[in-house]
């Protein structure tokens, strides 16, 4: 049986990301890329301004996660859920 | 709007706020539902045992915003006791009369603080609104 990886599918990994102005469904993404360049990527598909980028920040199961490092090695499953919150400062 | 239509609308809202579990679990929000009142438990991020009860009364949605109230957690009165007493949008909110808290996405704010803004409901997903509330707390006991 295949084992559910974070690269069960070569190069990519499947996620969806919820936030309060919406969810992305099963969004592929290169395992290489920094999960910096995952959260912009998400903002811009939810329609929230990217220059906002450091006031949000992705978390999976209650951890946020470290933004230099790709996301093929935060310890996110392929299929995981991820949510984008804000830190703190409110962005209108 | 039609009746029909407009509870059509709402109960869409509503799940599209349920299906966000991953969102209420990272805010550890408990969502109960009245009719077209929604009851959101929330605390802040750093202290889970100071509890806020918000109503987020939705008669009339789409066409009006959610009222947001913060309400007794056990009877669900409404009151200025049951606001957070720190923060600077609840402390100003709960200074006029009546109750309003300024921040968009709430009914309060566009018909009695901010007359001049257009309620958007494409802008303000439930689970924004209420996220807002939830930052704003957090900023408040953190």
């Amino acid at each position: 049986m295949e084992s559910k990886t974070m690269h069960a599918e070569g190069k990519f990994i499947t996620l969806t990301i919820e936030s309060a102005s919406g969810t992305l469904k099963d969004e592929k993404y290169n395992v290489n890329e920094p999960v910096k360049a995952v959260k912009i990527s998400a903002m811009a598909k939810l329609h929230i301004d990217p220059a906002t980028a450091d006031n949000y920040r992705l978390v999976y199961e209650g951890n946020p996660l470290p933004e230099d490092q790709k996301i093929g090695d935060v310890g996110v499953p392929d299929g995981g859920t991820l949510v984008l919150t804000p830190t703190g400062a409110i962005v209108i | 709007m039609d009746p029909q239509l407009s509870r059509e609308k709402f109960e869409e809202e509503y799940q599209r706020l349920l299906n966000q579990s991953a969102l209420i679990a990272e805010h550890d929000w408990k969502i109960s539902r009245d009719n077209c009142d929604i009851f959101v438990l929330m605390h802040p991020k750093t202290n889970s045992d100071r509890k806020f009860l918000i109503r987020h009364r939705c008669d009339d949605y789409p066409q009006k915003a959610p009222s947001l109230q913060f309400v007794n957690p056990a009877t669900k009165e409404t009151g200025l006791q049951y606001w957070p007493d720190r923060g600077a949008p609840f402390i100003a909110a709960v200074s006029r009369n009546p109750i309003a808290l300024c921040m968009p996405g709430n009914r309060e704010f566009f018909e009695t603080l901010h007359r001049e803004w257009q309620w958007d409901p494409a802008k303000f997903p439930f689970a924004k609104i209420l996220q807002d509330v939830q930052v704003e707390l957090d900023k408040a006991y953190q």
